[in-house]
């Protein structure tokens, strides 16, 4: 008999609804692994067990009335931690806002909330969305449960930490330039970044108005369309949020993709062969037969060269995160951890025209994208450059000098995009590859990314730190 | 000032005209992702239309009407000296 954290989101959801599983022994569960597991890992922030019992059993008896909020009620759930929620610090993972107290509560928690969830804790963060594993700052870093030596990706960190270790089955992380895709793909997990617009960001740390993305982060495909399902909504106190109907996304995975043609993206990867790991494009080509066995129909797509892309992000990125730091680097640059000063920097060396022209190549790539996707439904990317590397490699400069993000396009153009793990290497670290589909079709992603997942057949495979 | 490179006390001036104040460490840390930033800025740099402006536009919000406009009743108010 499974324990209840292997049983997963979509399991326990379903057990919850027929009443063979009890909102307070879920919570319980997963507040006694997220206890034990933190000290190792360092995923949490806060943990909220207090609140987190009163919600329990408030959760129990309205269903004892008869009042079922639907698949997430009674579900557990974590934030990472630039997301308000009513009454706990937003840290930002910084000294500069450690004692920051939200008034209310963000968008995304709201959404859960109604829909019956659990909120448990406060996920490790890099500060601001922009640093990197710090250790002289107060939290974290958040440590790989597949290996703690090594990185887990940022920046929803311990996000994707404490859902591949078990101890929430939902974590909500934010994503500008990869931050949800890349930790799902360290961590062997599901990652979604939805449509630009698509999902609220009031009451979330900005870390680039035109980029910054908020989504869910799961064990697996059909958890994360569950989740999708409660946090989608129009809000009109968000200028980014988009009045569009949500999709049954849940109802995606079982379809399988018969019919669809996917657009298959090696030019990112070749034109930077040396900088992938073989293992990486060994997964993206074993994911595309997959698909094709799955009855897709599979073509070339060439796109231009994913450091255009890229370079358009980053500038964006720079000056607009500068522009929202200005104050505090200006006059509280000492409360700031040495990687995340190093990487906001870049943005004060640039010039108003660059910003202006990577505006201008934004549009031209937007453009490109969407003439491709009147003859694809979806594309396949690469995931990760390579497998987790060690924590002590990553560089502080990493987010210029680095490699080209195969994340990044899909931020510049607004795209939904999901990290699905594609299986594990020879050394037993997840491997990942990309999804993305045509402007708020999510749907379309989750269908392709359950037939991956599937297919690769390893959702059974938990790290060793989970155990 | 090449693209590629920049000497410490170009980059003491941008960072003096951001309003900074760095040790040295960061300030050796803004020199050495200059050259990168600039190969990332420059080629964004390609072959376009001088009009060519598909990203950076400024979308008017529809005004309201006149009678609700806050601007209008100020100008009301000073025009029958009722301030």
């Amino acid at each position: 008999m499974p324990e209840i954290w292997e049983l997963g989101l979509s399991a326990i959801s379903r057990l919850i609804g027929q009443r063979k599983l009890s909102p307070v022994d879920v919570l319980d569960h997963y507040l006694d692994r997220a206890c034990r597991l933190n000290p190792t890992l360092h995923c949490f922030n806060t943990i909220d067990a207090e609140r987190a019992r009163i919600e329990a059993r408030s959760s129990e008896a309205e269903m004892s009335r008869g009042l079922y909020k639907g698949r997430m009620h009674g579900i557990p759930f974590a934030v990472k931690d630039i997301i308000d929620v009513e009454g706990v610090a937003t840290t930002n993972g910084s000294r500069l806002t450690i004692n920051e107290v939200a008034k209310t509560d963000s968008a995304v928690v709201q959404r859960l909330r109604a829909a019956g969830g659990i909120y448990m804790g406060k996920n490790e963060t890099q500060e601001f969305a922009m640093g990197g594993p710090d250790f002289s700052l107060p939290f974290g870093p958040a440590r790989n449960p597949w290996d703690i030596e090594r990185f887990t990706g940022g920046s929803s960190s311990g996000s994707a930490s404490a859902v591949s270790a078990g101890a929430v089955p939902l974590a909500i992380g934010t994503d500008t330039g990869g931050s949800i895709r890349t930790p799902s793909a360290y961590c062997g997990i599901a990652g979604m970044k939805p449509t630009y617009g698509r999902l609220s960001r009031r009451g979330i740390t900005p870390q680039a108005f035109s980029l910054d993305t908020v989504g869910p982060m799961t064990w697996t495909v059909e958890d994360n369309a569950i989740a999708l399902e409660a946090l989608a909504g129009f809000d009109p106190e968000d200028p980014s949020s988009v009045e569009i109907a949500p999709q049954p996304w849940s109802q995606a995975p079982a379809l399988g993709l018969q019919g669809m043609k996917i657009g298959l993206v090696r030019r990112f990867h070749e034109e930077e062969r040396d900088r992938f790991s073989n293992e990486c494009i060994s997964a993206f080509e074993t994911a595309a037969l997959l698909m094709k066995d799955a009855g897709a129909e599979t073509v070339e797509v060439r796109l231009s060269p994913l450091r255009h892309y890229f370079a358009a992000q980053r500038i964006i990125m720079y000056g607009e995160a500068a522009a929202i730091h200005e104050y505090d680097l200006r006059h509280n640059i000492e409360q700031y951890g040495p990687f995340s000063v190093e990487r906001f920097l870049p943005g004060y060396l640039l010039t108003a025209v660059d910003y202006v022209q990577a505006c201008r190549r934004r549009g031209e790539l937007v453009h490109e994208l969407a003439e491709v996707f009147r003859f694809v439904d979806l594309l396949l990317v690469v995931g990760a450059l390579s497998v987790a590397p060690r924590m002590k490699d990553v560089a502080r400069n990493s987010l210029v000098n680095g490699t080209p993000s195969a994340n990044a396009p899909f931020n510049l153009t607004g795209s939904p995009a999901m990290s699905v793990s594609a299986g594990l290497n020879a050394d037993g670290f997840p491997l990942s590859v990309q999804i993305v589909g045509r402007n708020f079709d999510e749907f379309s992603i989750y269908r392709a990314a359950h037939v991956v997942e599937a297919g690769m057949g390893c959702r059974n495979i938990r790290p060793h730190a989970a155990r | 000032m090449q693209i590629d490179r920049i000497t410490s006390e170009d980059c003491a001036a941008l960072i003096e005209r951001a309003g900074l104040s760095l040790n040295q460490a960061q300030f050796e840390a803004a020199l050495r992702s200059y050259g990168r930033l600039r190969e990332l800025a420059e080629s964004l740099r390609i072959p376009r239309n001088r009009a060519a402006e598909p990203a950076h536009l400024f979308h008017v919000p529809a005004s309201p009407h006149a009678g609700a406009s806050a601007f209008a009743k100020t100008e009301t108010r000073r025009e029958t000296g009722d301030e």
